[in-house]
């Protein structure tokens, strides 16, 4: 008999006399160990480890030609076809071994260049490329890359291997095809156009200061969609078949009839349906040809059951290519299809997956009724869908590729909430999609969890068992301060409380509306929740709270640079109220200015490169007949301003506030003095070391210490202290009131969306030294509601006190990290307790919670042995990544952080 | 003006998962009547503002000089590389420790403060909101019970709130004061360190007597709480077959049938030596898991739930 | 000939790609690279019948459909509707 046993046999025996024992004794007190993925993702995800991330030449060339042989013609039509065409041409690799199959391109890790929509990179640099291309092979020795280091990524060039943007390897021979490409766009791409237009703004040498100082990271034309979640109701409802003759239908119905008071929309209508068409044959025509790679594959198959596997997948792409799936296999694969086909449409990153396990557990329930699939079969085929999201690459510029994304593509899957008759939305096949991601983890789908009080009990327990696995998912959301959120934003929209149940999020942590739609099969109607909106994450992107406030104290100019970023306010800073009057009015003149260049940028896109795939799928576009681009979306204020460094910001106002205002210790010369002085110690960038816990004095350090400690020792956000956390109340009140005064370029308000994604490494590194202590180049604090590291004194329950300060669902989102030591979370009852420090935050209010399980010990050993540990993962902002694929400052803030280990 | 009773706290740690049932706030106590020799707390001997020296945090390495003119009494002194000490015969006996405000690295640090009955309520009012329903308060130390009247009237605000509330003791007081605690209380964890008297006062400072005894008193009383005795178990100690037996036998008499054996482990010893000490443990004591494992058999075989370590089924 | 111009190739990433009958991964370059005996050749446009005049750069022409435009040797055609081995 085991211990265990022979444990309860005693307490059990005891607690029958004895009242006074509470404890339930009827289970064990170890968990069950997780069993092991199977063997065919075992065998798969080893080849994924040795991927090269990859860019090849084939769908551009595709696009480009048909777009050119389609000069003239309406745009969303010559969109349609020169995406189809690619789509249609691709080659389609299968390998051995796979059930799910497609990819973006021919290769695993594939992606690949987007001229039309980014040009100049690729021609400012085509002559370098060019004799790079031509340059002679490198020995021998050297031509194979450094595995281990950087994981998938080929961040320099060798042998016949060009490297791009530090990620990408690109064969040499394609390196003139991409330059021949490239310069047909020379002049108008999207980027080149909107810049033509941004120019023509009177004041856009401000928003060039704003960029070339940081200040604001990134362009939205780089990465047009995503952070939205996708909608597969239409081909899951229709098949591709139905669509095309749904199309037809339209044209002859209203092709060349305008509405009454037709402005524009009304003609467009008939543009819509053919555009429609072409992009569904293109979609059809790239599910065919899997299917007829698979049949000659499975004809030159000596295997028997490998070739039985190869003519089932023909079978399953030949099916989704025209009609409703008929089983939960065809279902998923063609989930996939469309997934990989809206991220193929322009860069992206975060097109989120949304409630998978609800969309498809009508087809899961047939299959068990039918007896043609197990629970094993399901997880098997949800392990190697994890596998395939994993392998979405994106393309697009070096900034945005490293810095915002660290390379991942969040493709964000979520769990749980509420379903359309307001009770749980969990179902059976969730579970599984719980039991797949703790078997076989992988970065991706990352996954997220609808808290609601209506969750199953069981539900939480399997996701937090799930979180225990250290590799960062799930992250939990809280549901009703979800639904609250879209009630509240979208309520001008007619937003209804059956939508707002269906929200969930896109990308890593955008809060994004959505709506339910009867999907009819198996003989009953299941409502399927989807995405209803556009992308829910681009706008003002990422704006350094903290930068912005050394501005202020500058009087505009960035000392790093020289550059004028504001008009010097010459106002002699006597209160905090001063501070916060300028910091505002500097604010509000940067979103004005931002605001216009991003509303041409988006406009400039919808206008010359509508999306297809997007505006077939996204709800109510096909029933309106209007793109994405024309507002066919049921929601369309979605567009957001972005900030990062909250945290950092809030304590260095605090620390303004108790050392200059309130207790004079110092005047703000003095203060401004030590911060450009950085303190007197040598900046991150000269130390490489970019945690807070390096801090190398030079010469002047005797000079800055008092001041130092006192800017250390000043009180911090995260101590359930009133002093800092009534700053950060004041803050949102503030930003709440100027958001809905901005308009998109859909004359929608937008509104604050709080999560520095990667962009707290870089926007770091241009900041000098803040009152709050941190020193020069130093990341910021990660997360808007999580405590910069190790300056929570007071425990976790203050951090949530903290957190919870202001009602989170004034905003799309806000985000609070923790680090746990594993040794806290052991067993079952450690299950029990996370998920009660999960609920205690969810009580409060709190929007999001996500947890690194991993022990700082691992991670240090981690960043010293990267060969090592290719498959430790952990959670970065708002996602989960390989931790040898994410850059060095962000592995040592992630070190840094706090563990709260007992 | 009668003055509201203070306690003097070294630590609060919230989310505590391993002292008792669910998701805990532990309220650490300093001073305490006992003087292990193994004690992981020394800090929390004497009951006193106090403060540490964590050289391991210590920036002089990084150049830092800043606690230089800290000490009005000249206890900092640098060494030729740079690297700062403190005289603990002159700190042991100091009230003030102005040395603690002015170093930014967490080095020097004030390890004790003084909170009044309503401080300290409030805080666990406001960690009350994330215990779950299994979780509460727990005080442990040092000793809490050396804080009795103290205690007693945080307990009584507990009590008053419906907060469950869980004791780690070494059960060292007077009857009387053990008593009045433990009504208040619904779980507790009492040492019982040594069977053997001499033993005891050997290893702990005190004889074991007045713990068996309130042990005792307790279960005659009919306390309705569930208590668990602990037991650091430290190799030539208390490790011993022979000791185990006398345990369980003064459970078996007494109606007690969980115990929680700890492993010896060393993460004091840091301490010790931040707080001047010599550390006489730093060699000598462990356990291996194996005869833990043969330990726990044994309570096993005797019909008493044992636990080891972390490994408990709260 | 190489791995990759074979029928059984499967594309991998920039260095290497897999043997559809071996199994085997097989680089693109170097040591290694060269075809086996039971090379059947792939569908790449270079081996097209339509595509003709190829530069150094393996840049030629496409005359498969109904307007000429460039097109590049190495791509590849699987799913060309009007592919004609050569």
């Amino acid at each position: 008999m085991d211990k265990q046993t022979k444990i309860f046999e005693i307490l059990e025996a005891r607690n029958r006399q004895d009242k006074s024992l509470d404890v339930s004794v009827d289970a064990g007190y170890t968990e069950e160990e997780i069993p092991a993925p199977s063997p065919r993702f075992e065998k798969l995800i080893n080849i994924y480890y040795q991927m090269k991330n990859t860019i090849d030449m084939e769908i551009p060339y595709w696009y480009n030609r048909v777009w050119w042989e389609n000069e003239g013609d309406v745009p969303e039509i010559r969109r349609a076809k020169a995406y189809g065409a690619a789509l249609a041409h691709t080659t389609p690799t299968i390998w051995p071994g796979e059930l799910l199959v497609m990819n973006k391109t021919k290769n695993w890790r594939g992606a690949f260049p987007f001229p039309w929509v980014d040009a100049s990179f690729f021609n400012a640099q085509a002559e370098a490329l060019l004799a790079e291309a031509e340059a002679p092979a490198l020995a021998e020795a050297d031509r194979m890359s450094v595995v281990g280091a950087g994981g998938g990524n080929v961040t320099e060039s060798y042998g016949n291997v060009v490297s791009i943007a530090q990620k990408f390897g690109l064969r040499k021979e394609e390196v003139p095809i991409l330059v021949k490409i490239s310069r047909y766009w020379d002049n108008c791409s999207i980027e080149v156009v909107t810049q033509k237009y941004s120019e023509a703004i009177p004041d856009y040498y401000k928003y060039k200061a704003y960029r070339d100082t940081v200040l604001v990271m990134f362009d939205s034309w780089a990465i047009p969609q995503g952070r939205e979640i996708i909608n597969y109701y239409m081909p899951l409802e229709y098949g591709f078949d139905r669509i095309i003759e749904m199309c037809d239908e339209k044209i002859a119905e209203i092709l060349g009839l305008a509405e009454n008071g037709d402005g524009l929309l009304g003609m467009s209508r008939g543009y819509y349906y053919m555009a429609m068409k072409e992009i569904t044959k293109g979609l059809s025509a790239w599910a065919d040809n899997y299917g007829k790679r698979a049949e000659s594959l499975a004809e030159c198959e000596p295997d028997p059951q490998q070739k039985k596997e190869y003519e089932d997948i023909a079978v399953v792409m030949h099916n989704i290519a025209h009609k409703q799936p008929s089983t939960f296999r065809e279902a998923l694969q063609l989930t996939f299809l469309c997934h990989l086909a809206v991220v193929n449409e322009d860069p992206q990153s975060g097109q989120s997956i949304g409630r998978l396990g609800q969309v498809l557990q009508p087809f899961y329930e047939k299959d068990l009724e039918d007896g043609t699939i197990t629970e094993e079969e399901a997880i098997e085929l949800l392990e190697l869908y994890r596998i395939k999201i994993t392998s979405i690459e994106c393309f697009a510029s070096s900034g945005v590729t490293g810095g915002v994304l660290s390379g991942n593509t969040f493709n964000n899957l979520s769990l749980g909430g509420l379903a359309r008759d307001g009770l749980t939305a969990v179902t059976p096949l969730e579970y599984l999609i719980v039991e797949a991601g703790t078997r076989a983890r992988t970065t991706q789908p990352t996954l997220s969890v609808l808290y609601d009080e209506k969750t199953p009990e069981e539900f939480l327990m399997k996701a937090a068992r799930c979180c225990k696995g250290g590799q960062g998912y799930p992250a939990w959301m809280n549901n009703q301060c979800g639904m609250n959120y879209m009630l509240r934003h979208y309520h001008d929209e007619g937003m209804t409380v059956e939508d707002a149940r269906a929200w969930c999020l896109g990308g890593c942590l955008e809060s994004s509306p959505g709506c339910f739609l009867p999907l009819h099969y198996n003989g009953k109607t299941t409502w399927i929740p989807g995405g209803a909106a556009p992308t829910a994450g681009t706008g003002i992107h990422f704006t350094g709270l903290p930068k912005l406030l050394e501005l202020v104290l500058t009087n505009g100019v960035d000392k790093r640079t020289g550059i004028k970023v504001f008009e010097p306010h010459n106002r002699e800073l006597k209160t905090m109220d001063d501070v916060w009057d300028v910091w505002m009015d500097y604010m509000t003149e940067l979103c004005d200015i931002s605001l216009k260049v991003n509303n041409i940028q988006m406009d400039i896109w919808r206008k010359n490169n509508p999306p297809v795939v997007a505006s077939l799928l996204k709800p109510d576009c096909f029933t309106k007949g209007q793109t994405l681009s024309n507002m066919g979306c049921r929601y369309n204020s979605t567009i957001n301003f972005e900030s990062c460094g909250t945290v950092t910001f809030i304590n260095a106002m605090a620390s303004l506030k108790k050392n200059v205002f309130d207790e004079k210790k110092y005047t703000l010369d003095e203060m401004m003095d030590a911060l450009e002085h950085n303190f007197g110690f040598k900046t991150a960038f000269e130390t490489g070391v970019f945690s807070p816990d390096r801090r190398e004095a030079t010469d002047e350090a005797v000079k800055y210490e008092k001041i130092f400690t006192d800017c250390v020792n000043a009180p911090k956000f995260g101590n359930a202290d009133p002093y800092v956390d009534d700053l950060m109340v004041h803050y949102e009140d503030l930003m709440t009131a100027l958001m809905p005064t901005l308009k998109s370029y859909y004359g929608k308000p937008l509104y604050m969306c709080q999560i520095s994604v990667s962009t707290h490494g870089p926007q770091g590194a241009i900041t000098l030294a803040s009152a709050d202590g941190r020193l020069a180049g130093v990341t910021y604090a990660d997360g808007s509601v999580s405590p910069a590291a190790n300056t929570d004194k007071n425990g976790i329950y203050a951090v949530f006190t903290s957190a919870t300060c202001y009602d989170h669902s004034r905003n799309q989102n806000a985000q609070m990290n923790v680090k746990i030591h594993p040794s806290a979370v052991a067993g079952i009852n450690g299950t029990r307790k996370l998920l009660d420090v999960i609920r205690a935050y969810m009580r409060k209010g709190g929007f999001h919670v996500q947890f690194n399980i991993t022990s700082s010990k691992t991670l240090r050993e981690a960043q010293k042995k990267p060969d090592d540990y290719r498959d430790l993962m952990v959670r970065v902002a708002g996602f989960t990544q390989y931790w040898c694929e994410i850059g060095k400052p962000i592995q040592d803030e992630v070190i840094y952080r706090t563990e709260y280990e007992m | 003006m009668s003055a509201e009773p203070t306690g003097m706290i070294f630590d609060i740690q919230s989310y505590s998962v391993h002292d008792g049932p669910g998701c805990r706030t532990n309220v650490f106590f300093t001073g305490c009547p006992l003087k292990c020799r193994w004690c992981a707390n020394p800090e929390s001997w004497r009951p006193k503002l106090q403060f540490m020296f964590a050289d391991r945090v210590c920036k002089w390495d990084q150049g830092c000089k800043a606690c230089r003119d800290a000490c009005p009494h000249g206890s900092i002194q640098f060494d030729e590389n740079g690297k700062p000490s403190v005289d603990w015969k002159i700190c042991n006996d100091c009230e003030t420790i102005e040395c603690t405000t002015s170093c930014a690295a967490g080095a020097l640090k004030q390890t004790v403060r003084i909170m009044t009955v309503s401080d300290l309520v409030n805080t666990l009012r406001r960690d009350y909101n994330n215990w779950g329903s299994d979780g509460g308060v727990t005080f442990t130390g040092g000793e809490p019970l050396l804080h009795h009247e103290y205690l007693d009237a945080v307990l009584k605000e507990c009590k008053k709130l419906s907060m469950h509330t869980a004791i780690e003791t070494s059960g060292y007081a007077t009857e009387e004061v053990f008593m009045k605690i433990f009504r208040r209380l619904d779980f507790a964890f009492v040492d019982v360190k040594n069977m053997d008297p001499e033993a005891h006062k050997w290893g702990t400072g005190v004889s074991n007597e007045r713990i068996l005894n309130n042990i005792r008193a307790l279960k005659r009383s009919g306390w309705p709480g569930r208590l668990v005795l602990r037991q650091p178990t430290i190799h030539g100690f208390n490790d011993s077959d022979e000791n185990a037996k006398r345990l369980i036998e003064f459970m078996n008499e007494n109606g007690l049938y969980e115990i929680n054996l700890l492993k010896f482990h060393r993460l004091g010893q840091t301490k010790w030596e931040q707080l001047g000490k010599e550390y006489e443990y730093s060699d000598h004591g462990d356990m291996t898991p194996e005869r833990m494992s043969e330990l726990q058999d044994l309570y096993l075989d005797n019909n008493i739930a044992c636990y080891v370590g972390d490994d408990t089924p709260f | 000939m190489k791995h990759y111009e074979c029928k059984h190739f499967l594309a991998l990433d920039c260095e290497k790609g897999m043997c559809a009958v071996s199994r085997m991964i097989v680089p693109l370059d170097g040591e290694g690279s060269d075809a086996c005996p039971n090379f059947e050749c792939g569908k790449l446009c270079k081996f097209c019948a339509k595509f003709h005049d190829a530069d150094s750069h393996g840049i030629g022409t496409c005359s498969g459909f109904e307007k000429e435009t460039w097109a590049y040797g190495d791509c590849g055609a699987f799913c060309c509707e009007n592919f004609e081995n050569a």
